[in-house]
């Protein structure tokens, strides 16, 4: 092989190191220096933050032979040994200030497929935990890296407009277009597809949970009914208390403050999905075309009418809020979970009494690897509610599941404002949420275009463009299930 | 920079290897776009050996190999530099006179056509000399696409088998070689020898008349060539080996014992090509791995000869699972090409068997054959093998024919190695997230 030229991992033309691009199909070259940089966030950095921290193996020897010869399809040039790109199986735990786990979270390749597309990432914010999950679409390449920057972009995003005063659904909406907006930028032009990938958020706050969504990555709610507290225990009821002793109060803390919530009135006792897929399946059970069952047993039921990439077409994205009623317990998950277990009452049962979020997302991981693994699994837990604002200040820095990212927590003009997320809730869609106040029950579902370059042409086959956001009724929970 | 034609590998497998697995197959298909520009591609040097031993002369042989070269002198594109060579006991040089080439053009085309009507017929067979004069002529012309053609009507016997081995060694990777047997004098055996060392085809061409037609065709393939001297640059695994390397597609040739080694890496030649798509079968011999190993089990890359730039490549990768419904699964173009080079062996095993006498074998083989064919549809084939055998329908078995044409025979035994591309379903496995 000539040290000069290296094959355009695209199209495999050779790219002569003078150039910043091959020639034939356009794509950037690998390790070339520009885009990546200029970009904020840049995956140079982001990379190499991954690796300082631990999540890969060393990049340039061979983790069987040792043999300094790693190509860039990640192959030792010696043994010939795929190597492990940190992304096969990876666990994060956040500890909220009061040294509970505010947020776990899960990723594994499954039993089938050779890599991981997807991804995760959380934050502890002040008052208030957030996380994305991503997957990426396999048909296109490089969509590992598509959903890699879609679920660091959310995160750290949707941190930043929080801190800057944004409401919960502008953040969660910026948060969407930016991700999208970095997606996109991933496509090079050629026939081979851009990489694209699903995309959902929540922020889970002291009142509400928001979510966020494009595609058929879902969030969950799980109330804790067995989990219940009795009218004295420690306001900030969390899933665990049951088995741990309650944190100690923290000097400054206004625990009542948490106490006197009053959640929407209507119980759910089993739990319910939160979002709804960008799917051909369920646009066959929203138009009436078919029953759930046929439509969800059809070949096509997976299809997406909404991703985030270059040729996302007219896809939309979604945005809800949801007041619970109760504590409870967030889950964020790929399909490669859900597909086993799509009913939220199914999740719960598999969780059962398990009030640790770190155990909680290994049980599920179990559940779907057990039930063949056919995709990557991806499941992250944030127990409700999170813990208190004020000692969000204290919080750890973001933890992301897909291996590392620029560092994001801008939350410096809010901790020195020393506020709770609730008092600075701005944004019109927030205007009837004021701090504490309960979130109408019914999700507001809004929707928002997401950046798309293409919009005429979708390079996908077989999916149909959803509806346009502005002509969709809004939904109600009894139409979604 | 380039007027290269873009290039593509694509690799048809099952990764899967059950615990101890150590044999991984795949099935490798480069193909060039056939959008080629129709400008001057790489230069081309032709040369056409037309045999003019005496046995030419009967059955309108001669009369016809003449039109064949004038209709192949016609197509041949202006600017490339040519030759006519006339075999017999020595070759001689009908166009130009001296031992060179020169540069096609309106006049040059028109003298070159004179010339080969005056060819006659006298003298004997020495195919290895003829092409020793084409390589000579065709030597100096590299980068260029060089080729030559041949047409012979009878056997290599005026030098022996050493004298046309040792001229095969001398011309190897020099030029590409496509050959017609016209006739039923000539032996299939030695011109399948001769066109494999030089990457070439061969056909028989029974009926003199059809000649002129062929040999338009066969110039026109040869005009098509754009880029000469490829070769398949595989890379294995340390302690790794490659079993075999086969064309597959559009004919058998097995390429295994062509390689040049560089330890890890092996080149094997594929000679000049134009807009088409071959496909190869590799069988690579992996060292063990553990369950759950995922790898390379092989590195295919298309090199050019000049600095060994790299046209294409892609991976034949290899994982190790304990999921018997994976491990134990074959891939359809695996499998159809293993039951090619499975027919292509079955009828040349079985025609040699019968040559020799040996009926029951010949039996045997030819009537697996039968069933080969059938099962990958090669209908060329199945319809070569009727003439050969009688199939009972009800029992299944063979019987072989009594009175069969030779020219049935040489068809078959040269036609053995055409092989039919699988019909391919790739199913669009849609958006899935």
């Amino acid at each position: 092989m000539t040290a000069s030229a290296r094959p355009c991992p695209t199209c495999g033309d050779p790219v002569q190191p003078t150039d910043q691009f091959c020639e034939r199909c356009g794509r950037e070259r690998p390790g070339a220096t520009g885009r990546a940089a200029a970009r904020p966030g840049g995956r140079a950095a982001a990379r190499a933050d991954g690796r300082a921290a631990g999540h890969g193996p060393d990049p340039a020897r061979c983790v069987d032979c040792g043999a300094l010869d790693i190509d860039e399809d990640g192959y030792c040039g010696r043994c010939g040994l795929r190597q492990p790109t940190g992304r096969e199986h990876m666990e994060i735990a956040l500890t909220g200030p009061d040294g509970y786990v505010a947020a776990a979270g899960v990723s594994d390749v499954g039993r089938r497929r050779r890599r991981n597309e997807d991804a995760f990432a959380m934050s502890l914010l002040p008052a208030a935990v957030c996380a994305v999950v991503c997957d990426g679409v396999a048909t296109a390449p490089g969509s590992d890296e598509a959903s890699r920057v879609a679920a660091d972009t959310g995160a750290t995003v949707l941190g930043q407009r929080l801190a800057a005063g944004d409401g919960r659904l502008a953040a969660t909406r910026a948060a969407i277009d930016r991700a999208a907006a970095e997606v996109a930028a991933l496509a090079v032009p050629g026939p081979s597809g851009s990489p694209a990938c699903t995309y959902v958020s929540v922020l889970v706050d002291a009142t509400s949970v928001t979510v966020g969504w494009v595609g058929d990555s879902r969030a969950y709610w799980i109330p804790f009914v067995r989990f219940r507290p009795r009218p004295d225990a420690t306001p900030h009821t969390r899933a665990d208390i049951a088995v741990r002793p309650p944190a100690p109060a923290r000097p400054g803390l206004d625990g009542a403050r948490v106490a006197t919530v009053e959640f929407a009135p209507r119980a759910v006792a089993n739990g319910q999905a939160l979002t709804r897929d960008d799917s051909w399946a369920e646009e066959m059970i929203r138009s009436g075309a078919m029953t759930p069952e046929a439509a969800h047993a059809d070949r096509r039921a997976h299809l997406l009418t909404g991703w985030l990439g270059a040729d996302a077409g007219g896809a939309s994205a979604s945005v809800a809020a949801f007041a619970p009623d109760g504590p409870g317990v967030v889950l964020v998950c790929s399909d490669g979970l859900w597909n086993y277990l799509p009913d939220a009452a199914d999740l719960a049962a598999a969780l059962g009494a398990v009030a640790d979020p770190v155990r909680g997302v290994r049980i599920l991981l179990d559940v779907a690897l057990g039930a063949g693994g056919r995709d990557n699994v991806t499941a992250v837990l944030i127990p409700f509610p999170p813990p208190d604002a004020v000692s969000g200040a204290d919080a750890a820095p973001p933890g992301r599941g897909s291996a590392g990212s620029e560092p994001g927590s801008r939350m410096s003009e809010k901790r020195a404002r020393g506020a709770g997320l609730g008092d600075d809730a701005s944004d019109e869609d927030d205007a009837t949420g004021t701090a504490y106040a309960p979130m109408p029950y019914e999700p507001t579902t809004r929707a928002v275009s997401v950046a798309g370059t293409r919009p005429e042409t979708s390079m996908r086959p077989e999916t149909s463009t959803r509806p346009q956001a502005s002509t969709r009724p809004a939904t109600s929970r009894e139409s979604r299930r | 920079m380039t007027d290269r034609p873009p290039f593509t590998i694509k690799v048809d497998q099952n990764p899967y290897l059950g615990a101890g697995g150590q044999e991984m197959h795949a099935v490798v298909t480069v193909e060039a776009s056939g959008t080629a520009p129709a400008g001057p591609a790489a230069g081309a040097a032709e040369v056409i050996i037309i045999d003019a031993s005496g046995s030419m002369s009967y059955a309108g042989k001669m009369a016809a190999a003449k039109r064949a070269a004038e209709a192949a002198l016609r197509v041949v594109r202006d600017g490339v530099r040519f030759a006519v060579v006339a075999g017999a006991n020595s070759p001689g040089m009908v166009y130009p006179l001296g031992q060179t080439l020169v540069e096609m053009n309106a006049r040059t085309r028109s003298e070159a056509v004179q010339a080969v009507s005056r060819l006659e017929a006298s003298g004997g067979t020495a195919i290895g000399s003829w092409l020793r004069l084409a390589g000579r002529l065709l030597a100096g012309q590299e980068g260029a696409v060089r080729h030559a053609i041949l047409l012979t009507d009878g056997k290599n016997q005026h030098e022996t088998a050493e004298e046309l081995d040792a001229a095969l060694r001398e011309c190897e990777g020099h030029f590409g070689c496509d050959a017609r047997g016209v006739g039923t004098d000539w032996d299939v055996a030695e011109l399948r020898k001769i066109t494999s060392v030089l990457l070439g085809g061969f056909l028989d061409v029974p009926d003199p008349a059809d000649l002129e037609r062929d040999f338009r065709a066969m110039m026109k393939d040869a005009m098509g060539k754009r880029v000469a001297d490829l070769a398949l640059r595989v890379w294995t695994p340390q302690n790794g080996r490659l079993r075999f390397v086969k064309q597959m597609v559009p004919t058998v040739e097995d390429l295994t014992e062509r390689r040049t080694d560089q330890g890890q890496i092996g080149d094997y030649p594929l000679g000049a090509w134009g807009a088409e798509s071959r496909e190869y079968h590799l069988c690579v011999e992996v060292p063990p791995g553990d369950v759950g190993r995922q790898g390379r089990a092989a590195w295919v890359k298309l090199v050019a000869p000049d600095g060994g730039e790299e046209l294409a490549h892609a991976n034949v990768l290899v994982e190790w699972t304990d999921d018997e419904g994976l491990s134990t699964r074959i891939n359809a173009r695996v499998a159809h090409h293993t039951g090619q080079s499975e027919l292509a062996d079955a009828i040349q095993e079985g025609l040699a068997a019968r040559r020799d006498g040996d009926e029951e074998r010949a039996t045997t083989r030819l009537g697996r054959a039968v069933a080969l064919a059938r099962e990958v549809g090669n209908d060329e084939i199945s319809g070569l093998l009727d003439r050969m055998v009688e199939v009972d329908r009800e029992s299944g078995t063979v019987r072989l024919k009594k009175d069969v044409d030779v020219a049935d025979e040489m068809s078959l035994d040269t036609r053995s190695v055409r092989t039919v591309r699988t019909r391919q379903d790739d199913e669009d496995p849609g958006t899935e997230g």
